[in-house]
């Protein structure tokens, strides 16, 4: 199928919530990447918000197409796959104990040490161009990215999420 | 009118943020009824990319046409950002 032209790529004021459902880990420990995709996607799966076949997509496309960021001092990685495999959109949250090696977007072999995953569970919709122009106005923001990665409690990170217009 | 392309692994999160940006972009350059914008995913795009004038990819594409597509990464974190417009005008205007 031919893309979509460029009339029918509008913004909308989606109100698609992206963060209901509480998909969140503070301090998550992880031995390494796919330990991480795979303890955000279970949670994912549990709540029903994706297929089963979600955390095999992520893995896979994770190493074909690589989704780590570097924001000046911080790694960041939004790991995501096909929009068939997603049920309900959703981002899951995950600060890191310690940071684990993804690649970066657009390379095969250059690493960044991530301490941030955003999980993208998403459906191929105009509405989530807003929700994702506001996450990556958060990439952009170092010292928003330094809250998250230093946010310790619930109750902050729901904050944060609010503050930058995600919830 | 130029055809440009924004592809990424699945065509549906780093392809739509570009897409929303370059399109911001030439609205307020005043560029925007010089270009047709497609979004797509690579795997659908590699054997006709000889169909569009201008290529951005978030995603790593294969060697031997790596000189004719435009990094789109800077769009996602703001670093290299003015650069990469600068390298989408000129192909706009060529």
């Amino acid at each position: 199928m031919r893309g979509l032209l460029s009339t029918e790529v509008e913004t909308v004021g989606g109100k698609t919530m992206f963060f209901d459902e509480n998909i969140t880990f503070i301090d998550l420990e992880a031995s390494d990447r796919c330990d991480a995709i795979r303890k955000m996607a279970l949670s994912l799966y549990d709540a029903k918000l994706v297929s089963e076949t979600f955390e095999r997509g992520v893995l896979e496309r994770e190493d074909r197409f690589p989704t780590g960021l570097s924001v000046g001092t911080i790694g960041i990685a939004i790991p995501h796959t096909d929009a068939d495999k997603v049920i309900k959109p959703q981002i899951a949250f995950a600060s890191l104990k310690s940071p684990v090696k993804f690649c970066l977007m657009g390379t095969s072999d250059v690493e960044v040490d991530v301490s941030l995953i955003f999980m993208l569970a998403l459906k191929k919709s105009e509405d989530q161009l807003t929700m994702l122009q506001r996450l990556m106005e958060i990439f952009e923001d170092q010292k928003l990215l330094s809250e998250f990665a230093e946010c310790k409690s619930q109750e902050g990170l729901e904050q944060l999420l609010n503050q930058a217009g995600l919830k | 009118m130029k055809k440009l392309l924004i592809m990424c692994g699945t065509g549906v999160a780093t392809s739509t943020i570009v897409t929303g940006k370059v399109k911001s972009w030439l609205e307020a350059n005043g560029l925007q009824n010089n270009v047709k914008l497609y979004q797509s995913k690579i795997s659908e795009e590699l054997s006709r990319l000889d169909d569009y004038d201008i290529i951005v990819s978030t995603t790593l594409v294969p060697d031997n046409v790596k000189s004719r597509i435009i990094d789109g990464v800077p769009l996602l974190t703001g670093m290299g950002k003015e650069e990469m417009f600068e390298k989408i005008k000129a192909q706009i205007l060529a």
